[in-house]
Protein backbone atom coordinates (compact mmCIF):
# COMPACT_ATOMS: atom_id res chain seq x y z
CA UNK A 1 0.00 0.00 0.00
CA UNK A 2 1.11 3.53 -0.71
CA UNK A 3 -0.49 6.98 -0.76
CA UNK A 4 -1.94 6.28 -4.17
CA UNK A 5 -3.82 3.23 -2.84
CA UNK A 6 -5.41 5.36 -0.11
CA UNK A 7 -6.35 8.04 -2.64
CA UNK A 8 -7.94 5.58 -5.07
CA UNK A 9 -9.91 4.03 -2.20
CA UNK A 10 -10.98 7.48 -1.00
CA UNK A 11 -12.28 8.35 -4.47
CA UNK A 12 -13.99 4.98 -4.83
CA UNK A 13 -15.54 5.27 -1.36
CA UNK A 14 -17.44 8.40 -2.45
CA UNK A 15 -18.14 7.35 -6.03
CA UNK A 16 -20.97 9.76 -6.78
CA UNK A 17 -19.18 12.75 -5.28
CA UNK A 18 -15.97 11.86 -7.09
CA UNK A 19 -17.82 11.42 -10.36
CA UNK A 20 -19.66 14.73 -9.99
CA UNK A 21 -16.43 16.53 -9.11
CA UNK A 22 -14.63 15.02 -12.11
CA UNK A 23 -17.58 16.00 -14.32
CA UNK A 24 -17.60 19.53 -12.89
CA UNK A 25 -13.88 19.93 -13.46
CA UNK A 26 -14.25 18.25 -16.86
CA UNK A 27 -16.91 20.73 -17.97
CA UNK A 28 -14.74 23.66 -16.86
CA UNK A 29 -11.70 22.22 -18.63
CA UNK A 30 -13.81 21.54 -21.72
CA UNK A 31 -14.81 25.22 -21.76
CA UNK A 32 -11.11 26.05 -21.58
CA UNK A 33 -10.27 23.52 -24.30
CA UNK A 34 -12.96 24.68 -26.69
CA UNK A 35 -12.35 28.40 -26.19
CA UNK A 36 -8.58 28.37 -26.02
CA UNK A 37 -8.39 25.56 -28.55
CA UNK A 38 -10.28 27.52 -31.15
CA UNK A 39 -8.18 30.65 -30.72
CA UNK A 40 -5.01 28.57 -30.52
CA UNK A 41 -5.89 26.77 -33.75
CA UNK A 42 -6.81 30.07 -35.35
CA UNK A 43 -3.51 31.63 -34.36
CA UNK A 44 -1.53 28.62 -35.60
CA UNK A 45 -3.44 28.52 -38.89
CA UNK A 46 -2.84 32.21 -39.49
CA UNK A 47 0.84 31.86 -38.71
CA UNK A 48 1.19 28.99 -41.17
CA UNK A 49 -0.64 30.92 -43.87
CA UNK A 50 1.40 34.08 -43.54
CA UNK A 51 4.72 32.28 -43.26
CA UNK A 52 4.13 29.97 -46.22
CA UNK A 53 2.81 32.82 -48.32
CA UNK A 54 6.02 34.71 -47.72
CA UNK A 55 4.54 37.77 -46.05
CA UNK A 56 7.14 39.31 -43.78
CA UNK A 57 5.46 42.49 -42.56
CA UNK A 58 1.92 43.78 -42.32
CA UNK A 59 1.18 47.51 -42.45
CA UNK A 60 -2.04 48.84 -40.95
CA UNK A 61 -3.51 51.98 -39.43
CA UNK A 62 -1.73 53.14 -36.31
CA UNK A 63 -3.34 52.64 -32.90
CA UNK A 64 -6.38 50.68 -34.06
CA UNK A 65 -7.83 48.00 -31.79
CA UNK A 66 -7.55 45.27 -34.41
CA UNK A 67 -7.07 44.88 -38.13
CA UNK A 68 -10.81 44.99 -38.82
CA UNK A 69 -10.90 48.56 -37.48
CA UNK A 70 -7.96 49.63 -39.67
CA UNK A 71 -8.47 51.90 -42.68
CA UNK A 72 -5.57 53.31 -44.65
CA UNK A 73 -5.13 55.07 -47.94
CA UNK A 74 -4.29 52.88 -50.94
CA UNK A 75 -1.72 55.39 -52.12
CA UNK A 76 0.66 54.06 -49.48
CA UNK A 77 1.06 50.87 -51.52
CA UNK A 78 2.98 52.63 -54.29
CA UNK A 79 5.11 54.54 -51.81
CA UNK A 80 5.99 51.41 -49.86
CA UNK A 81 6.90 49.56 -53.03
CA UNK A 82 9.62 52.14 -53.61
CA UNK A 83 11.30 51.46 -50.30
CA UNK A 84 14.54 49.49 -50.22
CA UNK A 85 14.18 45.76 -49.48
CA UNK A 86 10.44 45.80 -50.26
CA UNK A 87 9.87 43.21 -52.97
CA UNK A 88 6.07 43.07 -53.00
CA UNK A 89 3.33 45.22 -51.46
CA UNK A 90 -0.19 43.82 -51.73
CA UNK A 91 -3.19 45.76 -50.45
CA UNK A 92 -6.03 43.93 -48.74
CA UNK A 93 -9.53 44.97 -47.80
CA UNK A 94 -11.81 43.12 -45.38
CA UNK A 95 -15.58 43.23 -45.28
CA UNK A 96 -18.06 41.17 -43.27
CA UNK A 97 -21.35 40.75 -45.09
CA UNK A 98 -24.40 38.49 -44.95
CA UNK A 99 -24.79 36.90 -48.37
CA UNK A 100 -27.98 34.91 -47.83
CA UNK A 101 -30.17 33.82 -44.93
CA UNK A 102 -28.10 36.01 -42.59
CA UNK A 103 -25.02 33.85 -43.12
CA UNK A 104 -22.05 36.10 -42.59
CA UNK A 105 -18.92 35.79 -44.66
CA UNK A 106 -15.57 37.49 -44.61
CA UNK A 107 -15.10 39.00 -48.04
CA UNK A 108 -11.52 39.81 -48.95
CA UNK A 109 -10.46 42.26 -51.61
CA UNK A 110 -7.13 41.43 -53.31
CA UNK A 111 -5.58 42.82 -56.46
CA UNK A 112 -5.82 40.26 -59.29
CA UNK A 113 -2.39 38.79 -59.95
CA UNK A 114 -1.00 39.65 -56.50
CA UNK A 115 1.42 37.27 -54.79
CA UNK A 116 -1.18 36.40 -52.17
CA UNK A 117 -3.08 34.37 -54.77
CA UNK A 118 -0.04 32.29 -55.66
CA UNK A 119 -0.43 29.49 -53.13
CA UNK A 120 -4.18 28.99 -53.37
CA UNK A 121 -5.19 25.68 -54.91
CA UNK A 122 -7.91 26.82 -57.28
CA UNK A 123 -10.36 24.52 -58.93
CA UNK A 124 -11.05 26.77 -61.91
CA UNK A 125 -9.21 29.96 -62.76
CA UNK A 126 -7.99 32.97 -60.80
CA UNK A 127 -9.44 36.47 -60.64
CA UNK A 128 -9.50 38.15 -64.04
CA UNK A 129 -12.35 40.63 -64.41
CA UNK A 130 -13.95 43.18 -62.10
CA UNK A 131 -16.90 40.88 -61.34
CA UNK A 132 -15.02 37.67 -60.70
CA UNK A 133 -15.05 35.93 -57.36
CA UNK A 134 -13.22 33.02 -55.79
CA UNK A 135 -14.98 31.01 -53.13
CA UNK A 136 -13.18 29.14 -50.39
CA UNK A 137 -14.22 25.47 -50.24
CA UNK A 138 -16.11 25.94 -46.95
CA UNK A 139 -17.83 29.10 -48.22
CA UNK A 140 -18.86 27.25 -51.39
CA UNK A 141 -20.29 24.43 -49.32
CA UNK A 142 -22.19 26.84 -47.09
CA UNK A 143 -23.59 28.76 -50.05
CA UNK A 144 -24.13 25.57 -52.08
CA UNK A 145 -22.31 27.16 -55.00
CA UNK A 146 -19.81 25.79 -57.47
CA UNK A 147 -17.60 27.30 -60.15
CA UNK A 148 -19.56 28.94 -62.92
CA UNK A 149 -22.38 29.97 -60.55
CA UNK A 150 -23.13 33.54 -59.59
CA UNK A 151 -23.43 35.23 -56.22
CA UNK A 152 -24.83 38.56 -55.24
CA UNK A 153 -22.91 40.74 -52.84
CA UNK A 154 -24.76 43.88 -51.80
CA UNK A 155 -26.49 44.25 -55.15
CA UNK A 156 -23.43 43.43 -57.26
CA UNK A 157 -23.40 40.17 -59.14
CA UNK A 158 -20.17 38.15 -59.21
CA UNK A 159 -19.18 35.23 -61.38
CA UNK A 160 -17.54 32.38 -59.49
CA UNK A 161 -14.29 31.70 -61.36
CA UNK A 162 -13.10 28.97 -59.04
CA UNK A 163 -13.26 27.26 -55.69
CA UNK A 164 -10.04 27.43 -53.70
CA UNK A 165 -8.38 25.64 -50.86
CA UNK A 166 -5.96 27.58 -48.70
CA UNK A 167 -3.53 26.48 -46.01
CA UNK A 168 -6.04 27.27 -43.31
CA UNK A 169 -9.69 26.52 -42.86
CA UNK A 170 -10.36 30.11 -41.81
CA UNK A 171 -9.46 31.36 -45.28
CA UNK A 172 -11.45 28.51 -46.83
CA UNK A 173 -14.54 30.11 -45.36
CA UNK A 174 -13.97 33.42 -47.18
CA UNK A 175 -14.83 34.94 -50.55
CA UNK A 176 -12.11 36.71 -52.54
CA UNK A 177 -13.06 39.44 -54.99
CA UNK A 178 -11.00 42.11 -56.79
CA UNK A 179 -9.99 44.93 -54.46
CA UNK A 180 -11.57 47.65 -56.62
CA UNK A 181 -14.89 45.78 -56.70
CA UNK A 182 -14.98 45.46 -52.92
CA UNK A 183 -14.08 49.14 -52.51
CA UNK A 184 -17.08 49.94 -54.70
CA UNK A 185 -19.39 47.65 -52.71
CA UNK A 186 -18.22 49.15 -49.42
CA UNK A 187 -18.33 52.60 -50.92
CA UNK A 188 -14.78 53.28 -49.78
CA UNK A 189 -12.85 54.08 -52.95
CA UNK A 190 -9.09 54.34 -52.48
CA UNK A 191 -9.28 52.87 -49.00
CA UNK A 192 -7.85 49.56 -47.85
CA UNK A 193 -7.52 47.63 -44.58
CA UNK A 194 -3.83 46.75 -44.65
CA UNK A 195 -0.82 46.08 -46.85
CA UNK A 196 1.11 42.80 -46.88
CA UNK A 197 4.80 43.20 -47.54
CA UNK A 198 7.16 40.58 -48.86
CA UNK A 199 10.78 41.60 -48.37
CA UNK A 200 13.80 40.99 -50.56
CA UNK A 201 16.50 39.27 -48.50
CA UNK A 202 18.83 38.70 -51.45
CA UNK A 203 20.37 35.24 -51.24
CA UNK A 204 18.21 34.12 -48.35
CA UNK A 205 19.72 30.63 -48.29
CA UNK A 206 22.96 32.08 -46.99
CA UNK A 207 21.19 34.34 -44.55
CA UNK A 208 20.54 33.36 -40.95
CA UNK A 209 17.18 33.86 -39.28
CA UNK A 210 18.77 36.52 -37.10
CA UNK A 211 19.97 38.43 -40.17
CA UNK A 212 16.50 38.23 -41.73
CA UNK A 213 14.97 39.55 -38.53
CA UNK A 214 17.49 42.37 -38.49
CA UNK A 215 16.60 43.40 -42.06
CA UNK A 216 12.86 43.16 -41.34
CA UNK A 217 13.36 45.30 -38.25
CA UNK A 218 15.27 47.83 -40.31
CA UNK A 219 12.42 48.12 -42.85
CA UNK A 220 9.94 48.29 -39.98
CA UNK A 221 11.86 51.16 -38.40
CA UNK A 222 12.06 53.03 -41.70
CA UNK A 223 8.29 52.77 -42.26
CA UNK A 224 7.50 53.75 -38.68
CA UNK A 225 9.79 56.77 -39.02
CA UNK A 226 8.56 57.84 -42.44
CA UNK A 227 4.81 57.20 -42.11
CA UNK A 228 3.40 58.65 -38.93
CA UNK A 229 -0.11 57.26 -39.33
CA UNK A 230 0.95 53.69 -40.11
CA UNK A 231 1.91 50.81 -37.91
CA UNK A 232 4.10 47.94 -39.09
CA UNK A 233 4.15 44.53 -37.50
CA UNK A 234 6.06 41.39 -38.21
CA UNK A 235 3.87 38.36 -38.83
CA UNK A 236 4.37 36.95 -35.34
CA UNK A 237 3.09 40.12 -33.68
CA UNK A 238 0.49 40.75 -36.30
CA UNK A 239 -1.27 37.44 -35.76
CA UNK A 240 -2.25 38.44 -32.25
CA UNK A 241 -3.53 41.85 -33.38
CA UNK A 242 -6.48 41.04 -35.66
CA UNK A 243 -8.09 38.86 -33.06
CA UNK A 244 -6.81 40.61 -29.97
CA UNK A 245 -10.33 41.33 -28.72
CA UNK A 246 -11.49 37.77 -29.33
CA UNK A 247 -8.29 36.37 -27.80
CA UNK A 248 -8.65 38.55 -24.69
CA UNK A 249 -12.30 37.65 -24.35
CA UNK A 250 -11.77 33.92 -24.73
CA UNK A 251 -8.76 34.11 -22.41
CA UNK A 252 -10.87 35.80 -19.73
CA UNK A 253 -13.71 33.28 -20.07
CA UNK A 254 -11.34 30.32 -20.03
CA UNK A 255 -9.68 31.69 -16.90
CA UNK A 256 -13.11 31.91 -15.25
CA UNK A 257 -13.71 28.31 -16.33
CA UNK A 258 -10.43 27.25 -14.70
CA UNK A 259 -11.31 29.17 -11.56
CA UNK A 260 -14.62 27.28 -11.42
CA UNK A 261 -12.66 24.01 -11.76
CA UNK A 262 -10.37 25.04 -8.90
CA UNK A 263 -13.33 26.02 -6.71
CA UNK A 264 -15.04 22.71 -7.47
CA UNK A 265 -12.03 20.70 -6.32
CA UNK A 266 -11.49 22.92 -3.26
CA UNK A 267 -15.12 22.35 -2.28
CA UNK A 268 -14.90 18.57 -2.67
CA UNK A 269 -11.52 18.24 -0.99
CA UNK A 270 -12.45 20.52 1.91
CA UNK A 271 -15.60 18.47 2.48
CA UNK A 272 -13.54 15.27 2.31
CA UNK A 273 -11.00 16.62 4.80
CA UNK A 274 -13.78 17.70 7.18
CA UNK A 275 -15.37 14.25 6.91
CA UNK A 276 -12.05 12.58 7.68
CA UNK A 277 -11.10 14.86 10.55
CA UNK A 278 -10.90 11.99 13.05
CA UNK A 279 -9.00 9.71 10.66
CA UNK A 280 -6.49 12.45 9.89
CA UNK A 281 -6.26 13.21 13.62
CA UNK A 282 -5.39 9.55 14.25
CA UNK A 283 -2.77 9.57 11.49
CA UNK A 284 -1.15 12.57 13.15
CA UNK A 285 -1.47 10.88 16.55
CA UNK A 286 0.22 7.70 15.35
CA UNK A 287 3.07 9.72 13.95
CA UNK A 288 2.36 10.59 10.33
CA UNK A 289 4.31 13.69 9.43
CA UNK A 290 2.36 16.74 8.29
CA UNK A 291 4.19 16.60 4.95
CA UNK A 292 2.73 13.16 4.27
CA UNK A 293 -0.78 14.41 5.06
CA UNK A 294 -0.21 17.37 2.71
CA UNK A 295 0.97 14.96 0.00
CA UNK A 296 -2.09 12.78 0.54
CA UNK A 297 -4.53 15.67 0.13
CA UNK A 298 -2.74 17.41 -2.73
CA UNK A 299 -2.24 14.16 -4.66
CA UNK A 300 -5.94 13.38 -4.34
CA UNK A 301 -6.69 16.86 -5.57
CA UNK A 302 -4.31 16.39 -8.51
CA UNK A 303 -6.05 13.12 -9.40
CA UNK A 304 -9.30 15.08 -9.63
CA UNK A 305 -7.49 17.56 -11.88
CA UNK A 306 -6.11 14.81 -14.14
CA UNK A 307 -9.41 12.94 -14.41
CA UNK A 308 -11.18 16.26 -15.00
CA UNK A 309 -8.53 17.09 -17.62
CA UNK A 310 -9.11 13.85 -19.51
CA UNK A 311 -12.88 14.36 -19.39
CA UNK A 312 -12.47 18.02 -20.33
CA UNK A 313 -10.23 17.41 -23.34
CA UNK A 314 -12.60 14.77 -24.74
CA UNK A 315 -15.65 16.93 -24.04
CA UNK A 316 -13.90 20.05 -25.35
CA UNK A 317 -13.11 18.43 -28.68
CA UNK A 318 -16.67 17.12 -28.95
CA UNK A 319 -17.93 20.69 -28.36
CA UNK A 320 -15.49 22.06 -30.93
CA UNK A 321 -16.58 19.45 -33.45
CA UNK A 322 -20.19 20.49 -32.95
CA UNK A 323 -19.29 24.20 -33.16
CA UNK A 324 -17.41 23.91 -36.44
CA UNK A 325 -20.45 22.32 -38.06
CA UNK A 326 -22.87 25.09 -37.07
CA UNK A 327 -23.79 27.05 -40.22
CA UNK A 328 -23.65 30.39 -38.38
CA UNK A 329 -19.98 30.09 -37.56
CA UNK A 330 -18.74 27.52 -40.00
CA UNK A 331 -15.64 28.80 -41.69
CA UNK A 332 -14.80 31.31 -38.96
CA UNK A 333 -13.36 28.74 -36.63
CA UNK A 334 -10.97 25.94 -37.30
CA UNK A 335 -10.33 22.64 -35.60
CA UNK A 336 -7.14 20.65 -35.41
CA UNK A 337 -5.74 18.15 -32.91
CA UNK A 338 -2.52 19.62 -31.65
CA UNK A 339 -0.59 17.29 -29.29
CA UNK A 340 1.23 20.22 -27.70
CA UNK A 341 -2.07 21.95 -26.89
CA UNK A 342 -3.47 18.73 -25.41
CA UNK A 343 -0.27 18.23 -23.39
CA UNK A 344 -0.45 21.82 -22.15
CA UNK A 345 -4.07 21.30 -21.11
CA UNK A 346 -3.15 18.21 -19.11
CA UNK A 347 -0.32 20.15 -17.49
CA UNK A 348 -2.81 22.85 -16.64
CA UNK A 349 -5.21 20.25 -15.18
CA UNK A 350 -2.44 19.04 -12.87
CA UNK A 351 -1.75 22.64 -11.88
CA UNK A 352 -5.47 23.23 -11.25
CA UNK A 353 -5.54 20.16 -8.99
CA UNK A 354 -2.39 21.22 -7.19
CA UNK A 355 -3.61 24.76 -6.55
CA UNK A 356 -7.01 23.48 -5.45
CA UNK A 357 -5.37 21.08 -3.01
CA UNK A 358 -3.45 23.74 -1.09
CA UNK A 359 -6.30 25.03 1.06
CA UNK A 360 -7.71 21.59 2.03
CA UNK A 361 -4.16 20.38 2.73
CA UNK A 362 -3.51 23.32 5.05
CA UNK A 363 -6.88 22.63 6.65
CA UNK A 364 -5.92 18.96 7.13
CA UNK A 365 -2.60 19.63 8.84
CA UNK A 366 -4.13 22.27 11.06
CA UNK A 367 -6.19 19.50 12.67
CA UNK A 368 -5.13 19.03 16.27
CA UNK A 369 -5.39 15.32 17.15
CA UNK A 370 -6.33 16.19 20.70
CA UNK A 371 -9.24 18.34 19.55
CA UNK A 372 -10.79 15.66 17.37
CA UNK A 373 -10.04 12.68 19.60
CA UNK A 374 -11.04 14.29 22.88
CA UNK A 375 -14.79 13.89 22.50
CA UNK A 376 -16.12 10.49 21.60
CA UNK B 1 8.10 -5.29 34.31
CA UNK B 2 11.38 -3.87 35.54
CA UNK B 3 12.22 -0.86 37.63
CA UNK B 4 13.38 1.45 34.83
CA UNK B 5 11.12 4.42 34.27
CA UNK B 6 9.90 4.83 30.72
CA UNK B 7 7.53 7.72 31.35
CA UNK B 8 7.57 10.30 34.07
CA UNK B 9 5.20 13.15 34.76
CA UNK B 10 6.36 15.81 37.17
CA UNK B 11 3.76 18.13 38.66
CA UNK B 12 1.69 18.27 35.49
CA UNK B 13 -1.51 20.25 35.35
CA UNK B 14 -3.94 20.98 32.56
CA UNK B 15 -6.29 23.93 32.82
CA UNK B 16 -9.08 25.01 30.51
CA UNK B 17 -11.07 28.21 30.23
CA UNK B 18 -8.35 30.44 31.64
CA UNK B 19 -7.71 28.18 34.60
CA UNK B 20 -11.33 27.91 35.66
CA UNK B 21 -11.42 24.18 34.88
CA UNK B 22 -8.62 21.97 36.18
CA UNK B 23 -8.74 18.71 34.22
CA UNK B 24 -5.43 17.49 35.65
CA UNK B 25 -4.20 19.04 38.84
CA UNK B 26 -0.54 18.76 39.82
CA UNK B 27 0.01 15.08 39.13
CA UNK B 28 3.38 13.38 39.43
CA UNK B 29 3.60 9.86 38.14
CA UNK B 30 6.13 7.26 37.01
CA UNK B 31 5.38 4.53 34.50
CA UNK B 32 7.76 1.59 34.53
CA UNK B 33 9.02 -0.25 31.49
CA UNK B 34 6.91 -3.30 30.71
CA UNK B 35 4.07 -2.66 33.12
CA UNK B 36 0.36 -2.40 32.47
CA UNK B 37 -0.88 0.69 34.29
CA UNK B 38 -4.58 1.29 34.62
CA UNK B 39 -5.82 4.83 35.10
CA UNK B 40 -9.28 4.60 36.58
CA UNK B 41 -11.81 7.03 37.85
CA UNK B 42 -15.31 8.31 37.18
CA UNK B 43 -16.28 10.33 34.12
CA UNK B 44 -14.75 13.80 34.14
CA UNK B 45 -12.02 12.84 36.59
CA UNK B 46 -9.32 13.77 34.06
CA UNK B 47 -8.08 10.29 33.17
CA UNK B 48 -8.26 10.76 29.37
CA UNK B 49 -6.59 14.16 29.66
CA UNK B 50 -3.79 12.59 31.71
CA UNK B 51 -3.37 9.88 29.06
CA UNK B 52 -3.17 12.49 26.30
CA UNK B 53 -0.57 14.44 28.26
CA UNK B 54 1.50 11.30 28.83
CA UNK B 55 1.20 10.35 25.16
CA UNK B 56 2.27 13.78 23.95
CA UNK B 57 -1.05 14.46 22.22
CA UNK B 58 -1.52 17.48 24.44
CA UNK B 59 0.85 19.74 26.32
CA UNK B 60 0.51 20.40 30.05
CA UNK B 61 -0.33 23.91 31.23
CA UNK B 62 2.44 23.42 33.77
CA UNK B 63 4.87 20.65 34.68
CA UNK B 64 6.86 18.31 32.45
CA UNK B 65 6.51 14.87 30.90
CA UNK B 66 9.63 12.84 30.23
CA UNK B 67 9.91 9.88 27.89
CA UNK B 68 12.99 7.75 28.59
CA UNK B 69 14.47 10.75 30.37
CA UNK B 70 13.86 13.25 27.56
CA UNK B 71 11.23 15.98 27.63
CA UNK B 72 8.35 14.83 25.43
CA UNK B 73 8.07 18.39 24.10
CA UNK B 74 11.60 18.10 22.69
CA UNK B 75 11.22 14.67 21.09
CA UNK B 76 7.57 14.96 19.98
CA UNK B 77 8.35 16.50 16.60
CA UNK B 78 11.45 14.49 15.80
CA UNK B 79 11.15 12.29 12.73
CA UNK B 80 9.74 8.84 13.38
CA UNK B 81 9.60 9.32 17.16
CA UNK B 82 5.89 8.73 17.57
CA UNK B 83 5.68 5.80 15.16
CA UNK B 84 8.63 4.02 16.74
CA UNK B 85 7.73 4.70 20.37
CA UNK B 86 4.03 5.28 20.82
CA UNK B 87 0.89 3.44 19.82
CA UNK B 88 -2.69 4.55 20.44
CA UNK B 89 -5.90 2.57 20.85
CA UNK B 90 -9.14 4.53 21.12
CA UNK B 91 -12.62 3.61 22.27
CA UNK B 92 -14.07 4.57 18.86
CA UNK B 93 -11.28 2.71 16.98
CA UNK B 94 -10.86 5.52 14.40
CA UNK B 95 -10.16 3.24 11.49
CA UNK B 96 -10.21 4.38 7.86
CA UNK B 97 -13.59 3.07 6.72
CA UNK B 98 -12.59 2.85 3.08
CA UNK B 99 -9.48 0.79 3.73
CA UNK B 100 -9.40 -2.91 4.50
CA UNK B 101 -7.98 -4.56 7.63
CA UNK B 102 -4.47 -4.95 6.24
CA UNK B 103 -4.30 -1.39 4.91
CA UNK B 104 -5.48 0.06 8.23
CA UNK B 105 -2.88 -1.88 10.16
CA UNK B 106 -0.15 -0.92 7.73
CA UNK B 107 -0.70 2.87 8.08
CA UNK B 108 2.00 3.54 10.73
CA UNK B 109 4.59 1.58 8.73
CA UNK B 110 4.30 4.08 5.89
CA UNK B 111 6.30 6.48 8.04
CA UNK B 112 9.17 4.03 8.42
CA UNK B 113 11.94 3.35 5.88
CA UNK B 114 10.81 -0.17 5.02
CA UNK B 115 10.44 -1.97 1.72
CA UNK B 116 6.99 -2.95 0.50
CA UNK B 117 7.81 -6.59 1.23
CA UNK B 118 8.89 -5.77 4.80
CA UNK B 119 5.72 -3.76 5.41
CA UNK B 120 3.47 -6.54 4.14
CA UNK B 121 5.34 -9.20 6.08
CA UNK B 122 5.19 -7.27 9.36
CA UNK B 123 1.52 -6.39 8.86
CA UNK B 124 0.54 -10.00 8.15
CA UNK B 125 2.49 -11.11 11.20
CA UNK B 126 0.68 -8.75 13.59
CA UNK B 127 -2.72 -9.48 12.02
CA UNK B 128 -2.08 -13.16 12.61
CA UNK B 129 -1.20 -12.39 16.22
CA UNK B 130 -4.50 -10.62 16.81
CA UNK B 131 -6.32 -13.51 15.13
CA UNK B 132 -7.67 -11.75 12.09
CA UNK B 133 -5.85 -13.54 9.27
CA UNK B 134 -9.15 -14.66 7.76
CA UNK B 135 -10.31 -11.01 7.69
CA UNK B 136 -7.13 -9.55 6.25
CA UNK B 137 -8.80 -8.25 3.07
CA UNK B 138 -12.14 -7.42 4.71
CA UNK B 139 -13.43 -3.86 4.75
CA UNK B 140 -13.35 -2.63 8.34
CA UNK B 141 -16.94 -1.44 8.14
CA UNK B 142 -18.01 -5.03 7.49
CA UNK B 143 -16.39 -6.66 10.53
CA UNK B 144 -17.66 -6.81 14.11
CA UNK B 145 -16.89 -4.19 16.78
CA UNK B 146 -14.60 -6.60 18.60
CA UNK B 147 -12.71 -7.30 15.40
CA UNK B 148 -12.43 -3.59 14.69
CA UNK B 149 -10.81 -3.04 18.05
CA UNK B 150 -8.38 -5.88 17.28
CA UNK B 151 -7.48 -4.05 14.08
CA UNK B 152 -6.88 -0.90 16.14
CA UNK B 153 -4.67 -2.87 18.55
CA UNK B 154 -2.75 -4.37 15.63
CA UNK B 155 -2.30 -0.88 14.16
CA UNK B 156 -0.98 0.37 17.49
CA UNK B 157 1.48 -2.53 17.73
CA UNK B 158 2.63 -2.96 14.15
CA UNK B 159 5.66 -0.67 14.46
CA UNK B 160 6.76 -2.31 17.74
CA UNK B 161 6.35 0.79 19.94
CA UNK B 162 7.62 0.98 23.50
CA UNK B 163 4.33 2.22 24.94
CA UNK B 164 0.69 1.69 24.04
CA UNK B 165 -1.79 4.28 25.23
CA UNK B 166 -5.29 2.83 25.30
CA UNK B 167 -8.17 5.21 25.94
CA UNK B 168 -11.21 3.19 27.06
CA UNK B 169 -10.32 0.40 24.60
CA UNK B 170 -13.16 -1.78 25.81
CA UNK B 171 -15.74 0.98 26.15
CA UNK B 172 -17.64 0.10 22.97
CA UNK B 173 -17.47 -3.68 23.35
CA UNK B 174 -19.60 -6.44 24.82
CA UNK B 175 -18.28 -8.39 27.80
CA UNK B 176 -16.84 -11.21 25.70
CA UNK B 177 -14.91 -8.85 23.42
CA UNK B 178 -13.81 -6.79 26.44
CA UNK B 179 -12.08 -9.86 27.82
CA UNK B 180 -10.52 -10.63 24.45
CA UNK B 181 -9.03 -7.14 24.08
CA UNK B 182 -7.72 -7.10 27.65
CA UNK B 183 -6.19 -10.55 27.10
CA UNK B 184 -4.65 -9.37 23.86
CA UNK B 185 -3.08 -6.28 25.41
CA UNK B 186 -1.78 -8.35 28.33
CA UNK B 187 -0.35 -10.95 25.95
CA UNK B 188 1.54 -8.33 23.95
CA UNK B 189 2.68 -6.70 27.16
CA UNK B 190 4.21 -9.97 28.34
CA UNK B 191 5.36 -11.25 24.98
CA UNK B 192 6.82 -8.04 23.50
CA UNK B 193 7.60 -6.22 26.77
CA UNK B 194 5.47 -3.32 25.59
CA UNK B 195 4.33 -0.91 28.29
CA UNK B 196 0.58 -0.31 28.37
CA UNK B 197 -1.10 2.72 29.88
CA UNK B 198 -4.83 2.17 29.82
CA UNK B 199 -7.67 4.44 30.79
CA UNK B 200 -10.86 2.74 31.86
CA UNK B 201 -13.76 3.56 34.10
CA UNK B 202 -14.36 -0.14 34.62
CA UNK B 203 -12.45 -2.51 36.89
CA UNK B 204 -10.64 -5.15 34.89
CA UNK B 205 -9.68 -8.41 36.54
CA UNK B 206 -6.34 -8.21 38.37
CA UNK B 207 -4.59 -10.55 35.93
CA UNK B 208 -4.82 -7.91 33.22
CA UNK B 209 -2.77 -5.19 34.90
CA UNK B 210 0.18 -4.64 37.23
CA UNK B 211 -0.77 -1.37 38.82
CA UNK B 212 -3.78 0.85 39.05
CA UNK B 213 -4.20 4.49 39.95
CA UNK B 214 -7.50 6.15 40.59
CA UNK B 215 -8.25 9.75 39.64
CA UNK B 216 -10.79 12.07 41.16
CA UNK B 217 -11.19 15.72 40.18
CA UNK B 218 -7.90 15.71 38.32
CA UNK B 219 -5.86 14.29 41.19
CA UNK B 220 -4.59 10.83 42.03
CA UNK B 221 -6.62 9.64 44.97
CA UNK B 222 -5.44 6.04 45.19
Amino acid sequence: MNLFTIIVKNLWHQKIRSLLTVLGVGISISAYVSLRGLTYNLEKALQTTYKTRGTDLVVMEKSTLDIFSSTIDQSYVARLKLMPRVQQASPILFYFYAIQFKQYFLIIGWEPGCYLLEDLKIDGSSLQGEHDALLGSIAARRLKKSKGDKINIRGEEFYIRGIFQSMNMLEDGTIIVPLSALQKIKNTPGKITAINLRLDFGDSLKMSLKQRKYIAQDVQNSINAGFGDLEVKDVQNFIATPFSTIFSFTWAISMVALLIAIMGIINTMTTAVLERTKEIGVLLAIGWRKLRIIKLVILESIIYGILGGITGVILGYVIMRILVTLPQIQGFIVMTYDPSFIANTFGLSVLVGMLAGIYPAVKAVSIQPIEVLRYE
Amino acid sequence: MNNSIILEAINISKFYEDGQVKAVDDISLQVYTGEVLIIGGPSGSGKSTLLHLLGGLDLPSSGKVYFKGKSIQDVYGSKGFRVKNIGFVFQAFYLWQNLNVMENVMLPLMELPLTRRQRISRTKEIIEEVGLTDKIKAQVKLISMGQRQRVAVARALVANPSVIFADEPTGSLDSCNKENILQLLRRFNRQNKVTVVMVTHESPAVEYFDRKIQLLDGRICV
